[in-house]
């Protein structure tokens, strides 16, 4: 159970990563709009991608075809144009519209538990999972003479009905040497264990044959 | 039984996160602009010939409330602009991304409880206001700081519970209104 844990894991944290850096969708039809220099095309761009259209919630202004975001779109190429910096354009939407404006919140007093807990939370669950593998790990292995007592009350179990119960444990004897040998780097407690559940399991099915 | 107690308790945490997220309203965002000085506009106002300048608002506290004619949510909010206007209170109706005609025919229809009605055709100033659907509503004091903001439709548990207190308050500390 341990082993699988770790691939979903790595499963998981990928898919996260994919879905975070995938394109959002696609861009709404943004206004022809030509600037004196390349840099200010690229800001105003970068703008419309980190500001958020306040009437479509969960839309950047470059997405939405919502009347206000036009505006809005309008208002920074306005402000690019005339040369603002980008500190003070965004400086200028948050100070109306409040961070909720941005895409990306700036560190605050309100913002850190919505920057950390991500990891917090992944920290929290890598060591959740260590400690329930290690929990399994520890689950005390059967001693030598629990497991013969175990095999004598099985056998005795399915002794009754001959030729099926020995079906059974050829059964399941095949199977013990698969488990066995997967159990081979997982150390003794595995192997044990195997053994155990494997003849439980034998047992019931001596017992259900008839 | 202790098995049961991890995965209840991320449950119960769970919950209570969604608890206090269903009583959010994400359409409510607080306003930045509390606390600070309105932004000063000029535009021509609703009547021809008219002109509004927020400078000759200064010394009286005043509602402004944008609207426009295509706004249903406006409709149901008027009757209460109405009230407030014939209690006194003065109200400028910011005419928002609207039609001259459409609007003054709206008002003849449901009643003008504006003393001003500057038009905002572009909706330009609603931008400097932070205005992201109408109808919204600011609370100007007589120094013109924005004192309060509703977004959407005024209704008379607000005005009971945050409006009038607020007013109250303010002329006890010597603002008329």
């Amino acid at each position: 159970m341990t082993r699988p844990a770790l691939p979903a894991l790595a499963i998981v944290l990928v898919t996260v990563t994919v879905m975070a850096t995938a394109p959002g969708p696609a861009a709404a039809q943004v206004e022809a709009v030509q600037f004196a220099t390349a840099q200010q095309e690229k800001l105003y761009r970068d703008l419309l991608r980190e500001l958020r259209c306040l009437v479509c919630a969960n839309q950047s202004l470059s997405d939405s075809n919502a009347d206000l975001a036009g505006d809005l779109r309008a208002r920074v190429y306005e402000m690019v144009a005339a040369g603002q910096s980008r500190a003070a354009i965004v400086d200028y939407m948050v100070a109306r519209y409040g961070d909720y404006v941005l895409y990306r919140p700036r560190l605050s007093a309100a913002t850190w538990f919505l920057w950390f807990a991500p990891f917090v939370l992944a920290a929290a669950g890598i060591v959740f999972v260590l400690l329930l593998s290690r929990g399994r790990h520890r689950a005390p292995p059967l001693t030598d003479a629990q497991t013969a007592q175990a095999r004598r009350l099985l056998d005795g179990g399915g002794g009754d009905h001959g030729g099926d119960g020995d079906h059974g444990g050829d059964h399941g004897d095949g199977d013990h040497g698969d488990l066995g040998g997967h159990g081979g780097d997982g150390g003794g407690g595995d192997g044990d264990r195997g053994d155990g559940d494997r003849d439980r399991g034998d047992g019931d099915h001596g017992d259900r044959a008839p | 039984m202790n098995r049961f107690v991890i995965p209840l308790l991320a449950f119960a945490v769970v919950v209570a996160f969604l608890g206090v997220g269903l009583t959010l309203k994400p359409r409510e965002l607080p306003s930045p602009l509390i606390g600070q000085p309105a932004p000063a506009f000029a535009l021509p106002g609703l009547q021809p010939g008219a002109r509004f300048d927020s400078a000759q608002m200064q010394g009286r506290a005043y509602l402004l409330n944008v609207w426009a004619s295509w706004c249903a949510a406006c409709l149901d909010e008027h009757p209460l602009i109405n009230q407030l206007a014939q209690a006194g209170m003065r109200i400028v109706g910011l005419n928002y991304k609207d039609d001259a005609g459409d609007a003054t025919a709206w008002l003849q229809r449901f009643g003008n409880p504006y003393a001003h009605i500057p038009v905002d055709r572009d909706g330009r100033v609603g931008i400097e206001f932070g205005v992201y659907g109408v109808p919204e509503t600011y609370l100007i004091d007589a120094r013109g700081v924005i004192r309060f903001k509703h977004t959407g439709p005024l209704n008379a548990e607000v005005v009971r519970r945050e409006l009038l207190p607020l007013l109250g308050a303010m002329r006890r500390d010597g603002e008329s209104s």
